[in-house]
């Protein structure tokens, strides 16, 4: 019985100790981190990724993880480059001149037709 | 925040010109692609890029380009310091004469307090911004 008491003492003391590893941890790495607010869906959704993310590295991976790994992929992934839609608008050199001046125009009125609500 | 060379957003004319297939601004942006540049555009330039879209006359097809285009190019949103930023820029400038235009002011104060650098043709007006990095288009 002694050594029982003993013996759950010494895992409750490691079990501490461990867990004041791991807060200490959690403030080093907090100091480098910044909180974000997303929706119940987006955050829903960051949790697959990164638990798929988790199954293809074998190991844990966090949020902030998934979260780099969906922005760094974003260009790079399945080959997808920005310049496969070279060429995907219709718009001739004159047309584009056109627009660009009423676009000019636009930001220097910088202001839309106020109506009644 | 200091910025990083291999972050860069690109301006809404050369986003036009890759759309129109100007063949110097599509190999510019395919060699930085490929270095592995991490390419973000402004929520002012995606502003600009459906203007542009929704003002053409093939409407349809340009602006499903579009969001294409935007789907896959990360877009940097402005925010509370990036306001403050575009405030401060456009203030300190105007106070010198030196003319920036809102537009100009908001693209480069996203692109500074997100530490990305800016890929433009409007070198010369925008080295008024002593802070921001420019990319020349060659």
């Amino acid at each position: 019985m002694e050594q029982r008491k003993s013996g759950t003492a010494t895992s409750r003391r490691e079990s501490l100790n461990e867990t004041t590893y791991y807060f200490f941890s959690l403030v080093e790495e907090m100091t480098e981190l910044k909180t974000v607010k997303v929706s119940k869906q987006t955050y829903s959704k960051l949790s697959e990724i990164a638990g798929e993310l988790q199954v293809k590295l074998k190991r844990p991976v966090s949020l902030d993880e998934a979260m780099q790994h969906l922005l760094t992929s974003k260009t790079k992934d399945k080959g997808i480059k920005i310049t496969d839609l070279a060429g995907s608008w219709d718009m001739s050199d004159r047309e584009w001149a056109e627009i660009k001046a009423s676009l000019s125009e636009a930001w220097k009125r910088w202001q839309l037709p106020v109506t009644e609500l | 925040m200091a910025a990083a060379r291999d972050r860069v957003v690109i301006d809404t004319d050369l986003l036009v010109d890759l759309l129109r297939d100007v063949r110097n601004v599509v190999d510019f942006i395919d060699e930085i692609e490929k270095k592995g540049y991490l390419l973000s555009t402004t929520i002012i330039n995606a502003f600009e890029l459906f203007y542009g879209a929704y003002k053409s006359k093939k409407r349809a097809q340009n602006l499903a380009a579009t969001k294409r285009l935007l789907d896959r190019l990360i877009v940097l949103r402005m925010n509370l310091k990036s306001a403050e930023k575009a405030g401060q820029i456009h203030v300190e400038l105007e106070a010198k004469g030196q003319l920036l235009g809102i537009r100009d002011a908001m693209i480069s104060a996203i692109t500074l307090t997100k530490g990305y650098s800016l890929v433009t043709r409007n070198i010369q007006h925008l080295q008024k911004i002593k802070e921001l990095a420019l990319i020349a288009v060659p």
